[in-house]
Parts: C-alpha cells; structure tokens; sequence
C-alpha cells in the first residue's frame, strides 16, 4: 500500500524522537549510574552509587514514603472515585452532570497550583478553623511528619478522584441495563444489585484505576514541591524529589541517576505484574 | 404503594442533599482561594473563611503584572501548541503506516512505544537534559523537541488502535481515485479518526499546559517563563503576601477552567479513553 | 471532517512564525538596538531589585550607550536558574556569586578582577571569600552583613534586661530567663522567633560555631572535607535553648512571619538573623528599627572577645564569555562601588553596610550598621563559613538534621554521624573526587 520508502518516511520521525529523546538519555543514564558524575567531571567508580543508596536513609525513607503514600492513595482515591461514579450514574439529568464537572475539574489544574491551593487551606484555613472551633490539632498541619503526609494524601485525593471516577463511569454504564432491571424485579435492594450485579463488571476497572494511580503517585512531584518542599526535615520528601535535589541542588548526578534507575525498575516491574493480572483477567 | 412512592421521594430528595453537600466540599478550595484573592491582607489574617469587609480587585492587576501574564500565556500557549502540533502529526503517520503494514519493523516499533511508556521521566531526565545543555540547546524549540518525544509512545498507541478500526478498503478506494499516499492518510484515512485526534490533543494539552519539572529545566529564564514557573517562582517572591499569590493562582487558573467548561463532553470521554486503552 | 484538519493546519500557521521568532531571538538578542551595548546582571537577592533597578537608571542616564538588563531569583531557586543560564551559553555579564562552591562551579566562566578599583579598597579579610581554590579572585563582596540575634530592644527595656550588660554565655542564658519569667505580662509568645521551618536559617545559625576554626581563610573553609565539631557543646546548648524559650510548634515558624509577625509585633524577643532584616521592618513602619532593633552575638568562646559574625554572602563576579562587554561590567561595579551617588543608595536604601575600607562611618544612616562597620573592621573580626559548605548541604543536610533534633527525632550523636559523612560526600563529589 505504502511503498518502501513511503513507509519509512511515516515512522521515522517518531522513531527518530523516541530514540532520540528517550533511549539515548536512558542508555546514557545507565552509564552515568556507574559514575560520580557531578554533572561537570564524572569517574566510572562501578556499583558504588548502588551500595551507597542502600545504606542511605534519605533514600531508604524517601522509597519507603513514596510506597506508603501510593498504597494509601490507591485505598482512597478508587473509594472516592467509585462513590463519586455511582452518585453521578444514579440518574442522568442536569444535576448529576454538574456533580461530574464539579468532581472533575480539581484534575485540570496543574500539580503546582494544586499546592499552592492547599498550603493555603492548611495553614491559614485550617488555622482560622483550629482558632473558632477550639480544636488544635489543626494547626500546624504542614510542619508536621504525619499530617504533612495526610496532607499531601488529601491533595493528591482531592485531584484523582475525579479522573478515576471518570473510569468507573464507563464502565459503570457498560453495564446491560436489563440485568439492572432484572435484579431490582428479583427484589434486591439497590445495594444488592450494588455487590452482586455491578461490583464483578467493575473488576477491571479496579486494575486500570489501581495501575493509574500508582503510576501517578510514584512520578508525584510538583504537588509535593509546592506544597511541602520535602519538609519539615524531609520527611515528606517523595522519590522524585529525592533524584530531583540530589542530582540538582547537591549535583550528585551520578546518585541521583542510580535512583533513576531504580525507580525504572519498580515502575517497570509494577507495570508487568499488571499485565500478568489484566491478561489473567481477562482469560477468566 | 402510595407510601413507597412517598418514600421514594424522599430518598431521592436526601441523596440530593447529601450529593450536594460532598460537591460544596469538593469545590471549596476554589472558593476559598477566589474569595481571599479579592481581599486585602488584614481581611485574610481576620477570617480566611469566607468574605470580609474588604473587597478589592487590586490584587489582580499587581499580580496580573507581576506574573508578566500576557507573555507567560503566549509562552505557555507556544510551547503546548507547538508540541501538541508536532506530537499529532508524527504519531498519526507512525501509527498509520504501522497498522497498513504488518511487517516486522512494525511490530518492532509498536513494542518500541509500549515499553519506552515505561520509562518514568525521572529516569531520563537527567540526562536528557544534560545531553541538550552540552549542545548549548536549552530554550522553548527544545522544550517542544523534549515534549514531543516522551508523549509519542503514547499518542503511537493510541492511534494505533483507532486506524485498525478504519477498513483498508478505504485506503484502496481512494488509491484507485488517483491519490498520492498521503493525500491518502492526510485526507481520507485520518479524518475517519477525528475523534481519536481530539482525544491526543485534548490529552497532551493538558499534560503539557500544566508541567512545571521539564520546564523549570529547560526554559527557566528571561522571557521564555510558562505560566507555572512563573507562577512558582511569583509565590517565592510574594513570601507573606497571600491576597497576591492567591490572585496569581486565580488568574492561573482561569483560561483552561474557562476552555474546559466549553469542552466539557469531550474532554472528560479523552480523559476516559486515554486511561483505559 | 474537515474541520479538524482545517484548525491542524491553522494552528500551524500560526505557530510557526513565532517558533522562528523564538529561534532567532534566541540566538540574537540584541540585533535590534542601534550601537547601544546590553549587558545582563544577575541578581540573587530579590529583596533589594527595586534598588538595582534604581542604580541602574542612574548609570544609564550617565552613559546612554550603556543599557543592563536586571535578572533577578532568588528563594533558593537562584541557583538552578544561575545553572540553567550557563548550561544554555547565555552567561550573564555580571553575576551574583552565592559562596566558593559556586564560584567553583563556574570559575572557567569567571574573569580575574585583580585590579579593578571596586577589588582594591575591599576590607582585606573579606577578599578570599571570592576566589577560586587556586585564589585566582574572581568575586567583590556586595556588603558587609552580621549574623547574630536580633533583639527587639523595647522588650528588653521593659523587661529590665540591659543587652549591652551581656557579656557571655551563662549572662545570655540569665537574661533569657528573665524575659522568659516575665512572658505574660510582656505580651510574647516566646523568648525567642526561632524560625525552625527554614533551612537556611538553621545554616547561618550552625556557622556561628564552625567559623572561628577557620579564621578567615574562606577558601580553607571550601576545601574542607570535614565539618569542624569543635564547638558542638555550645552548639547543642543553643539549640537546646531555643528548643526550651522558642514558639512553638517550633518547625512551624517561618522566615517571613518570624520577622513581620512575632518580631516587629513584639511577640518575641529575639530571632536568629542579620542587619538584613532592617528594610523589611522599616518598610512596615518608618525609622522603626532606630530604637527599636539592637544586635547580640552568639557566645562561643566565652572570653570577652565574642562578636557578631560579620562578611558578605554574595559576591559579584563577571563572566569572561563575551569579551566586548567586560569593560561596560567593570566600569559599572566599580561605580557601584566608588560614586557617592551610587553609595548613597546602597546605603540609605538598601541599609547596606559597605564592605570597603576607611568608610567613613557617619554617612550610616543608624547606629546597628555603624556598629556592624565597627565590628567587621575590629582585629577579632570573623567571617561565617556557611557559604562555604557544599552544595546542598544547608538544605538537605544540616538544616533538616537540626530540625529533627529540635522535635526530638534523631540523637546528637546521630545527628553528627550523618552531618559529618554526608559534609565528606557532597564534598568529595562536588570537588570531582
């Protein structure tokens, strides 16, 4: 259909920018893990920068934190999303489409705004609320290990939830309406139908929600910088962060990379244990 | 039956309620940052909460000026558009020519995209940019490069599905009319896919409106400021000074609320499809 | 079906031109201007651009050839954008240097200043704050700013506490505990504003106890593999005084609330900063430091000759990458630095106090400056080190360090084990090792 060159002619630019933009930096990341690159003058010091990441608590704690938060995440934001899914597909009229856009629209706006947004909400909202209610434990939100972590879960919650919900909304309205209907004639109560009928047609869109999440929050990283910077004492610092102040304030690029690359790693392995889930999935 | 009815209308009435009341909670950062942005600072100190005493737009032309705002926009726009641009029109000829020929560089360079969409961009971004700095090449064309090259595995993937959904019958019938190839793709075979089109411009744009790490890498000088670096670094220097930061965000905000609420449908069905496929 | 392609092809007609403009006016940014020379200035200190920006009117209504275009950032974002400027060849003329490792960093860009005027009337102690590790000089101090407590001397009156009675470390801790007794009748929230949610902050405060090691000697301070732990008893009792008589939570107070809050409202005594802090309070009240603000030093060394801390953090260095405006660079530092006109505004607008020598002292605007050009002049005067540290170690390193132990997160001797191997890495790193 197309001829030799004609065809070569349609994918060489975007195998030109893919190799060009992605596997070269990525194949030159790999070699740069094995030096002590500071960006100007690099030595092959070996495995060194691997050793020394294990052995490194900022590292350890930053991997550890970024696991925590996506777990935490991943529970809340499908929660959200499938409550939110299930009140906007309740019936379709104008109401219900403005809960959508409503729930919806936090995702539109970029991940530094977003924490802007929040550190204000956190420290003066939350400080008026603490001062009128009498509750202290409302301030100070931000300058706290545990709350600083609450705190960028919610506002990870608050900007996911709508994109999700979006997910179990198709799938929510693949559902065949008779076997709806059937249900609700057999007597069973909304909830009911709720487990036996719609909670099985949603199990993929369990696994797309769960993967998306995860990938999102693993690469989480100007909603963090807007709004914790990593502190107090870096407590909060994700994995992101941790490569982007290693590898551009300490410009330790050679470490930083190493973390790179470990963090392709897990991505990688993550992303292959759910195609093994999906693929099972969809076999059974 | 009259008293089920009844019931039934209640509960209707109380789950629209409660909905009601989870959307003014969803929606109250926004409206909390809009009322203190039209506030002076004393009003924000007094009760953050809602409105006081103290209404003023001021805020918003200091910070209108203090962003540079019609210039952060045209930068912004600039580099969305260019990439979003040079993005659509590589992918959908790789894509096109990749699905009409089942060979084995085809397959190669399917797998290619899938795996390089592995690739978090923090593996990458260290080099990547460290490559573009010892060409001395760091300024808004090489943005678009960079942009463009890490959003076409995806937008590949994407259209790879949506022309195998287009007969080759097609491709033939407008062949056997005389046309060159890619009069072929350009106008018969990539117009059957619009709807997928909008779905990688719509995708793309948002991503790249709203990014911040790549940018502040690349284009972080005089000039060349997108709207969320000048916005990080305009709240840097308003340190104390919330009613400003907040009128910065506002503003921030305001053109792709504005253009989302005009494309509501089909922004939220891209949004849907990109994350499923 | 056509429509979407038609609005493709559009946007692409309206998008290439500018990328051509982009393109072009990247690589040529003054084609335009008739004979008139450009140079770039950048600044790391965002709170003084008004005054630049003023300096530079001036100069450019002297020399109508002469234009400088001010580039200002700051926040801790100066650093990347100083980086992402050269990385991208477009150096500035003159560059506002942040301590050695900066200068280390970029010292193949930095001309030699040897005998430019502004280099030869710098305080001598100061000089080798701005040389490369070879001490080829390559920066002029900005000024000359004192690190120490800042007191708000209305609340040491009415609490009864004479400052300049205090002359050593057990009298400081008296006088904090008198204030401290008096708290609610004061009206404070604390002795101290001790901001514990700023790194840099936290920094300038460790220097206090590492400076004197080096005495003077900024480029031994830079090539430095250790962090000097001589006077970590002292440290650890400041820091667990400020732990005990600071507001609280205390990780929670920030730079700018700790100065137009807590300070200037009279909600605390003191606050661990500098002279730099005197156009933030004036701004908010005229001439209100003048009775207002006093200074107290840390006491380290407990024998009578304990100082403020007094040097420049900043330096200005000229690029060597664009030789046809090396001249225009030079001739308006110098004039920074020698024209009455130019010291006037550096003095009484930006409150700087001038890190050159025979200053004449009455030209001071208050007595603190004139006190800090006493002290800076003075034989026992020493330069904090802090700017000296590698890269990333205030932020990631010592800073966050400090504060877990402030909240009772990490051990001393934690603290100093991880202080002392993450000082040897960044180091080692950084110097290519």
């Amino acid at each position: 259909m197309l001829k030799k060159h004609q065809y070569y002619g349609f994918i060489l630019p975007a195998v030109a920018f893919i190799i060009g933009i992605i596997i070269i930096p990525f194949i030159s990341g790999i070699i740069d893990s094995f030096t002590n690159s500071n960006g100007i003058s690099r030595q092959f010091i070996g495995l060194k920068n691997y050793q020394l990441l294990f052995q490194d608590y900022n590292f350890l704690q930053s991997f550890w934190l970024t696991f925590k938060f996506s777990v935490v995440s991943v529970v809340l934001i499908n929660l959200v999303g499938l409550v939110f899914a299930l009140i906007v597909t309740h019936k379709d009229n104008w109401f219900n489409n403005t809960l959508k856009t409503i729930f919806f629209i936090p995702n539109l706006v970029g991940g530094v705004l977003l924490g802007f947004i929040w550190q204000f909400i956190f420290t003066n909202a939350f400080k008026a609320l603490s001062v009128n209610l009498g509750q202290n434990w409302l301030n100070g939100w931000l300058s706290d290990e545990t709350t600083g972590f609450w705190g960028l879960v919610i506002l990870f919650t608050w900007q996911m939830s709508g994109y999700i919900m979006l997910v179990y909304i198709s799938f929510l309205n693949a559902i065949p309406k008779n076997s709806l209907e059937a249900s609700l004639l057999d007597g069973a109560s909304e909830l009911q139908t709720f487990f036996n009928v719609k909670l099985p047609q949603l199990a993929p869109a369990f696994t797309i929600s769960l993967f998306l999440t995860l990938a999102n929050s693993f690469k989480l990283y100007e909603q963090n910088l807007a709004l914790t910077n990593g502190g107090p004492y870096r407590s909060t610092e994700m994995i992101s962060m941790y490569i982007y102040n290693t590898a551009f304030v300490n410009f330790q690029q050679g470490y930083a990379q190493a973390t790179g690359i470990i963090l392709f790693v897990v991505v990688a392995l993550a992303s292959f244990i759910q195609l093994y889930f999906s693929r099972k999935g969809e076999r059974s | 039956m009259k008293n089920l009815l009844k019931n039934q209308k209640w509960n209707s009435l109380l789950y629209g309620v409660l909905a009601a009341l989870v959307a003014l909670v969803w929606v109250y950062p926004f409206v909390i940052v809009v009322v203190n942005s039209l506030k002076t600072k004393r009003g924000i100190f007094s009760n953050p909460l809602w409105f006081t005493h103290d209404f003023t737009v001021d805020n918003f032309v200091t910070a209108y000026q203090a962003l540079d705002f019609t210039h952060s926009f045209v930068n912004s726009l600039l580099i969305t558009v260019g990439s979003v641009v040079l993005i659509t029109a590589v992918s959908a000829a790789a894509a096109y020519a990749l699905t009409r020929h089942q060979v084995k560089m085809s397959s190669f360079v399917y797998y290619l995209c899938a795996a390089t969409m592995l690739v978090p961009f923090q593996s990458i971004m260290i080099p990547l940019v460290s490559m573009f700095g010892s060409m001395n090449f760091l300024n808004r064309t090489a943005l678009i490069l960079m942009n463009t090259g890490l959003s076409v595995s995806l937008s590949v993937i994407l259209y790879y599905g949506a022309f195998q959904g287009v007969p080759k019958s097609m491709d033939e019938a407008a062949k056997l009319d005389g046309a060159s190839s890619f009069r072929v793709f350009a106008d018969v075979v990539l117009p059957a896919v619009n709807p997928m089109t909008g779905t990688v411009i719509i995708l793309n744009a948002m991503k790249l409106w709203n990014d911040y790490l790549l940018p502040s890498l690349v284009v972080n000088k005089n000039g060349m400021y997108t709207i969320p670096l000048k916005m990080y670094m305009f709240f840097g220097e308003t340190n104390s000074e919330w009613q400003l930061a907040l009128a910065g965000l506002v503003l921030s905000m305001i053109p792709i609320i504005i253009l989302f609420l005009l494309l509501q449908k089909q922004v939220m069905s891209s949004v849907t499809e990109g994350a499923i496929k | 079906m056509q429509k979407l392609k038609r609005l493709l092809v559009l946007l692409l007609v309206i998008v290439t031109p500018f990328l051509l403009v982009a393109c072009k006016s990247a690589k040529s940014p003054s084609s335009q201007t008739d004979k008139k020379v450009t140079i770039n200035f950048f600044n790391q200190k965002p709170e003084i651009t008004s005054q630049y920006q003023k300096l530079i009117k001036i100069y450019q209504k002297k020399h109508p050839n002469v234009s400088i275009q001010l580039t200002t950032s700051g926040q801790g974002g100066g650093a990347a954008a100083l980086q992402s400027k050269f990385s991208s060849g477009e150096a500035p003329d003159i560059i506002m240097l942040g301590g050695l490792p900066e200068i280390d960093r970029y010292k193949d860009h930095l001309l030699t200043l040897k005998n430019m005027s502004a280099v030869k009337n710098t305080l001598p102690r100061l000089i080798s704050g701005g040389m490369t590790e070879n001490h080829r000089l390559v920066g002029v101090p900005v000024d000359l700013e004192a690190y120490g407590w800042v007191i708000n001397k209305d609340v040491f009156r009415k609490a009864g506490v004479d400052p300049d009675s205090i002359k050593n470390y057990a009298e400081f801790v008296q006088a904090v505990k008198k204030i401290d007794a008096q708290k609610d009748e004061l009206g404070l929230q604390g002795v101290f504003g001790f901001n514990g949610a700023d790194t840099n902050s936290i920094t300038s405060m460790s220097a206090q106890f590492t400076s004197d090691y080096y005495q003077n000697d900024q480029v031994k301070a830079f090539d430095s593999k250790k962090f000097p732990w001589e006077k970590e008893q002292r440290m650890k009792q400041y820091l667990h005084l400020v732990k005990q008589y600071s507001v609280k939570p205390i990780l929670s107070v920030k730079y700018d609330e700790s100065i137009q809050d807590l300070f200037y409202n009279g909600e605390v005594a003191m606050i661990p900063q500098g002279n730099w802090v005197i156009p933030t309070l004036d701004g908010l009240q005229d001439n209100w430091t003048k009775d207002n603000m006093g200074m107290l030093p840390y006491f380290t060394k407990d024998d009578g000759t304990d100082e403020l801390l007094t040097g420049s953090s900043w330096y200005l260095g000229i690029s060597n990458d664009n030789p046809s405006h090396q001249k225009i660079a030079k001739d308006f530092i110098n004039w920074m630095y020698s024209s009455k006109e130019a010291q006037d505004v550096i003095i009484n607008e930006m409150r700087f106090v001038p890190a050159t020598k025979n200053f004449n002292t009455d030209r001071l605007p208050d007595d603190v400056s004139k006190e800090i050009y006493q002290v800076g002049t003075s034989k026992n005067a020493i330069t904090p080190v802090h700017k000296q540290y590698p890269n990333g170690f205030a932020n990631e390193v010592i800073g966050p360090m400090v504060q877990r132990y402030l909240v009772g997160k990490t051990s001393w001797d934690n603290l100093k084990k991880v202080v002392s191997n993450q000082y040897k890495q960044l180091k080692e790193v950084q110097s290519g090792q």
